[in-house]
């Protein structure tokens, strides 16, 4: 029968060209000419009409074998294909990946606030809750609270700025103290922290730095609370591996006073230029809370105590990212800000 | 203040410590008395020894140089070659040998000088670095012991301590003082000062010869003066002189230089007045008149206020001021004959004063404003007198004027052991609590089993309450033997400071729009502000705080630095410049700090957020570059709005700020900030006459915002709603419009019109050029729409994009492109 020839030929070119088909879109239209509306298999099947019934079962059952077998050619060459043109557009997307990408804009904090929430974070982990003020405060909370009468000598420590009679830029951040132990009620651990002010400018002195402070009171703290404290601190901070040391000192809000010495972190305590061969370096002062200054502040001594330390935090800045002078600080220059 | 170990030894034997210092200087440390430099003399003659020449020959190779054979004791012989010509063999001689450090940082060893090996050399003054004739080699008598260390043999050998005294321990501020505490520290009893009262004229009387008044007690509890008679003014003796030098004090004379001396020693401020020019033979101790004029013996005139205690004469004419300086009209000259010597205790607040009032500052003031022991006054009068007797044979008259009619008692504090366990955190112990309060000349008296009634001596200023005593166990035990604890935290913490917990946020928000943060001083120059604002008060209507009326400082630094900033933009604007300056050609940054101003003449202080950005992207070869303009701003500011979940904001731009705008901003490109209904700031381009007036190219713009009005005052809870998951669709619209026409407004409609449809909004798009009439542009918007609540169907869109070229029509004439 001529019409099966005719199929075996039309299913064989098929074959043929789907096989030679050189991307997807060639090969679709292939198969649309073969198994489209008006392709050759289906043209073949309008032919059917003229077979008798029993070659119209069969040429019917022949002629589905070849469709299906078509189908499954077209999908195994598409897939090739597929494979094989993506493999080309990849090769055509080939990039330069040693060229610099375009930049996106990144800043940072201020290194001063950096350390400054660094110590917060290591504080609030042991209960203290940090709290502000004003930077000008009057004379009454910035010294006569904090047991620094008038023509006291301890005013020369703190070389002051003056606004008015009454009004100086605060020296410390200690007048935050007088204003938690004021507001709040007791046991209390308070951090203050915030921009200071010293007549005071050269090589390693700002007019307007940093301080930051922790104050605890609560009953019977004693100053193995505090240079555990500290300690804690000094090891979150600086590294785990150093050693603090307290040494005598005077601050006329504290009693005993402390000056406190961390290993230099340079030279874990070797000697170095920072720490001047010393091994140790100066971070800040604390001792417990002059009972004067709790008195002040109405509450009860001795049945409360407190300690109270601080720190400098362009000291600190300057201790944990080697800054080589502290006037890079306020100077603002991108050059040393985007080094963070 | 500087303490010269030797002197130091004169007072308490500490030998030991003068050839090594610095455990004694780690002693002190240790105690509070900070030791900050050691300038140890001997160590600039290391390896400097005394020297004998046992033979002396001619150099072979030389004739100018002698080869020498010297011995440095324990038969050690070097061969050291000279060039010097007044040394013989049997001479005693200074040997530099290998190893010592010359002055001009002159190493010297071993070397070879023509073929002959030399081992060290011998030295004269001038190579020594020591004044004096220095003509050839240092040639040392017979007693001189060979192998002896030149610096010890030659009195080079003083260690100087530069000590940090707290001001609560004015006790130690002299040699004495330093001597007592290390007697308490050390243990060792302190030498005596031996006074020779003999030669004291009994016959004549200090009394009869000068009258003496003292009007204010409360300020002057106790006043001892003597009269010496026929004092020989002249030039003081080496031992004097080499004292004071070591402790960086110029010799003048003799009766100055003992005053000095006594100050340097005992810590006791002593005045020498001369007798004959004290009028009618009288002193007053009082209070000047209102306005009285003073010269002090420095020539510097002053005015006083009357509030100072003063040394009078009958006239009540000041003196001196008492325990600061004395006056010209007083002082010790050459020619004086008959002196008046005062030794007296002045209360410290007053003496403090009178030096800040006045801004007198002198070595005398100093102690006296920290404390001077009451009961050190006529015990430093007797020696300073004997020292005078001895120095320029005056004749000191008997009788001494002390007038202490209210004697100094120190009262007993009461302290148990339990108190100052408690407060260590460590077991204080009774015995060594009684050794250490009696080492520091405490009187102890024990009431019962660890209580203890303690009485301070009259020189501890600082020991007054419990606490004082605690602090001086800690302090004398050492501080390495308090323990370390946490306290326990048995309540709840508090939160932070919601001003602070605000902080980070912005931070956060604003260092991923790429700006770095900043930290200027808060004082600025006045003269800039008013340069850079013209008219600060425009702020005000920009949303800013400010005042015309600034809060200046007193006492400024310079005058560069004599305001309170109004503003955090200038001091940005500055770094911005000086970054271009150092080739930082684009950046960000911002400040969150305090701004000043006045209010009816109160203070205020506000928290301010500032921004500023300059320069453009340099070329990229993905991308056209970029100029930072304001939108950049006004995208942080709008940021920072979502970051604390502020909605109900809007920007207002004037159609002319010529009048209204600061002159430092650019009039046309400056728009201010509304947070419900209250200005809160601006945002705004620079001014390009700021930046051709700083020869900057690089544009700038800037933003301020008033935090306490722009942030919430309570944080605005984060309330989610869930995502529609309808398709969105997306319609572009051109529309032509007047120049003029505010594309805000234009926004407006369409998100009025689409409302909850509305997915998201672009102009992608600005046009203006010959393509459309005079005076018009055209704008390129891309509305996507997307119904929450099911799929929106075209004709719905359709809608949509009618209704709003309507309303854009009717209320603007704004048609479709």
């Amino acid at each position: 029968m001529i019409i099966y020839e005719k199929l075996d030929e039309i299913h064989k070119k098929a074959i043929d060209e789907f096989g030679g088909a050189l991307n997807r879109e060639q090969l679709y239209q292939f198969k649309v000419n073969y198994l489209g509306k008006n392709g050759l298999v289906t043209e073949l099947m309008k032919e059917m009409a003229k077979l008798s019934v029993e070659d119209k079962k069969e040429f019917g059952r022949r002629i589905n074998v070849v469709k299906q077998d078509l189908e499954t050619q077209y999908t195994e060459r598409f897939e090739t294909l597929k494979l094989k043109e993506l493999d080309e557009q990849m090769r055509r997307e080939s990039l330069d990946l040693t060229l610099p990408p375009p930049r996106q804009p990144r800043g940072n904090p201020h290194p001063v606030h950096r350390v400054r929430d660094e110590v917060v974070q290591i504080l609030s982990r042991i209960g203290y809750s940090l709290r502000l003020g004003p930077s000008i405060e009057t004379d009454y909370y910035n010294f006569e609270a904090l047991n620094i009468p008038k023509n006291h000598p301890a005013r020369d420590m703190q070389d002051t700025f003056f606004v008015d009679d009454t009004h100086v830029l605060r020296t410390h951040t200690s007048p935050i103290q007088i204003h938690s132990l004021e507001a709040e009620s007791l046991p209390l651990r308070i951090i203050g922290t915030g921009p200071v002010f010293r007549v005071d400018s050269d090589i390693s002195h700002l007019p307007n730095f940093h301080q930051i402070e922790g104050m605890c009171v609560d009953r019977k703290i004693s100053m193995a609370d505090l240079k555990g404290t500290i300690t804690y601190f000094v090891k979150e901070f600086f590294g785990s591996d150093l050693k603090t040391r307290f040494r005598p000192s005077y601050f006329p809000f504290t009693e005993p006073s402390a000056e406190v010495d961390c290993q230099c972190p340079i030279c874990k305590g070797k000697g170095c230029s920072l720490c001047k061969n010393s091994g140790w370096i100066e971070i800040g002062g604390a001792g417990l809370m002059n009972p004067k200054v709790l008195l002040a502040a109405k509450v009860k001594y001795p049945e409360w105590t407190g300690f109270a330390f601080g720190f400098g935090l362009e000291r600190m800045a300057i201790i944990k990212y080697g800054i080589p002078d502290i006037r890079l600080l306020p100077e603002n220059n991108l050059s040393f800000l985007k080094q963070f | 203040m500087k303490i010269s170990l030797k002197w130091l030894n004169e007072l308490i034997a500490i030998d030991e410590y003068i050839k090594k210092p610095e455990p004694l200087a780690e002693i002190l440390t240790k105690a509070g008395l900070e030791i900050e430099a050691i300038e140890n003399k001997a160590k600039n003659f290391e390896n400097v020894v005394v020297g004998l020449i046992l033979e002396k020959d001619k150099h072979p190779n030389a004739d100018k140089l002698s080869l020498c054979r010297v011995t440095t004791g324990n038969g050690v012989v070097h061969q050291i070659v000279c060039g010097a010509k007044n040394h013989k063999a049997g001479d005693r001689v200074v040997v530099a040998l290998p190893g010592a450090i010359l002055p001009g940082n002159f190493a010297i060893q071993k070397s070879v000088i023509r073929s002959v090996e030399s081992y060290g050399m011998l030295c004269s003054l001038k190579e020594l670095g020591l004044p004096g004739d220095s003509e050839g080699l240092l040639i040392l008598p017979e007693t001189a012991t060979v192998g002896k260390d030149f610096a010890e043999y030659y009195g080079q050998d003083d260690v100087v301590f530069e000590i940090k005294v707290t001001p609560n321990r004015a006790d130690v501020l002299s040699h004495f003082g330093l001597a007592r505490e290390l007697s308490c520290l050390l243990s060792r009893p302190l030498k005596e000062i031996k006074i020779d009262e003999g030669h004291f004229k009994k016959d004549k009387s200090t009394k009869k010869t000068v009258s003496l008044v003292v009007e204010d007690a409360s300020l002057c509890p106790r006043y001892t003066a003597a009269y010496i008679a026929n004092v020989n003014v002249q030039p003081s003796p080496e031992w004097l002189v080499r004292r004071l030098e070591s402790v960086g004090i110029n010799s003048i004379n003799n009766i100055v230089d003992i005053t000095n001396y006594i100050l340097q020693e005992l810590g006791q401020p002593l005045h020498a007045f001369d007798a004959d020019e004290i009028l009618d033979k009288k002193i007053v101790v009082g209070h000047p008149e209102k306005n009285a004029a003073f010269v002090t013996l420095d020539g510097t005139e002053l005015k006083l206020s009357g509030d100072e205690l003063s040394i009078k004469n009958a006239k009540n004419e000041t003196l001196c001021l008492a325990g600061l300086i004395g006056g010209k009209n007083s002082g010790v000259k050459d020619s004086t004959q008959n002196i008046f010597l005062e030794s007296a205790y002045f209360i410290s607040h007053s003496v403090r004063k009178s030096s800040r009032t006045l801004g007198v500052e002198t070595e005398s003031g100093y102690r006296f404003a920290r404390g001077v022991d009451p009961d050190l006054s006529l015990y430093a009068l007797k020696r300073a007198a004997d020292l005078i007797h001895q120095l320029g044979s005056g004749e000191v008259y008997a009788d001494f004027y002390d007038v202490y009619p209210n004697p100094i008692r120190r009262e007993p504090i009461s302290i148990t052991l339990e108190t100052v366990t408690d407060r260590l955190g460590y077991e204080a112990n009774a015995g060594v609590f009684e050794n250490w309060m009696m080492r520091l000349n405490c009187k102890v008296e024990k009431i019962k089993e660890g209580s203890y009634l303690v009485t301070p001596p009259t020189f501890r200023f600082d020991m007054e309450h419990e606490m004082d005593l605690v602090e001086e166990y800690a302090r004398l035990q050492g501080y390495d033997l308090i323990p370390e604890s946490l306290p326990s935290l048995t309540y709840r913490p508090l939160a932070h400071d919601a001003k602070y917990l605000q902080l980070s946020p912005i931070s956060l928000a604003l260092s991923g729009l790429g700006f770095d943060e900043a930290f200027n001083y808060s004082f600025v120059s006045k003269k800039d502000e008013d340069l850079f604002f013209g008219d600060i008060e425009k702020l005000s209507q920009m949303g800013l705080r400010v005042s015309s009326e600034r809060v200046a400082l007193r006492n400024p630094l310079n005058e560069d630095l004599n305001i309170m900033r109004s503003t955090l933009t200038l001091g940005l604007v500055k770094n911005a410049i000086n970054n271009v300056k150092y080739g930082n050609n684009r950046g960000a940054l911002f400040e969150v700090g305090k701004t000043f101003s006045k209010n009816n003449g109160t203070i205020v202080e506000k928290n301010s957020l500032g921004l500023v950005m300059w320069g453009k992207e340099t070329d990229h070869w993905t991308a056209q570059s970029q100029v930072a303009n304001v939108f950049h701003v006004k995208e942080a500011v709008q940021v920072l709005a979502k970051v604390f979940g502020l909605k109900a904001y809007s920007w207002e731009q004037k159609a002319d700020n010529g009048g209204f705008v600061p002159t430092c901003f650019h009039p046309y490109q400056t728009a201010v900030l509304i947070v419900e209904g209250k200005k809160c700031g601006f945002i705004s381009s620079l001014s390009p006459l700021v930046l051709e007036n700083e020869k900057i190219r690089e544009a700038m713009c800037v933003a301020e915002l008033d935090l306490d009005v722009f942030l919430p005052q309570v944080a605005r809870p984060v309330r989610i709603k869930d995502i529609a998951r309808y398709p969105v669709v997306d319609r572009d619209l051109a529309l032509v419009m007047k120049k003029s026409q505010a594309v805000g407004d234009v926004l407006k409609v369409v998100r009025k019109t689409v409302g909850a449809c509305l997915f998201d909004l672009e102009v992608f798009d600005i046009y203006e050029g010959e393509k459309l009439p005079h005076g018009q542009k055209s704008i390129a918007l891309r509305i996507r729409y997307q119904d929450p609540a099911a799929a929106l169907a075209d004709a719905a869109i359709q809608t949509f994009q009618d209704q709003i070229l309507k309303s854009l029509s009717n209320d603007f004439g704004i048609t479709l492109r």
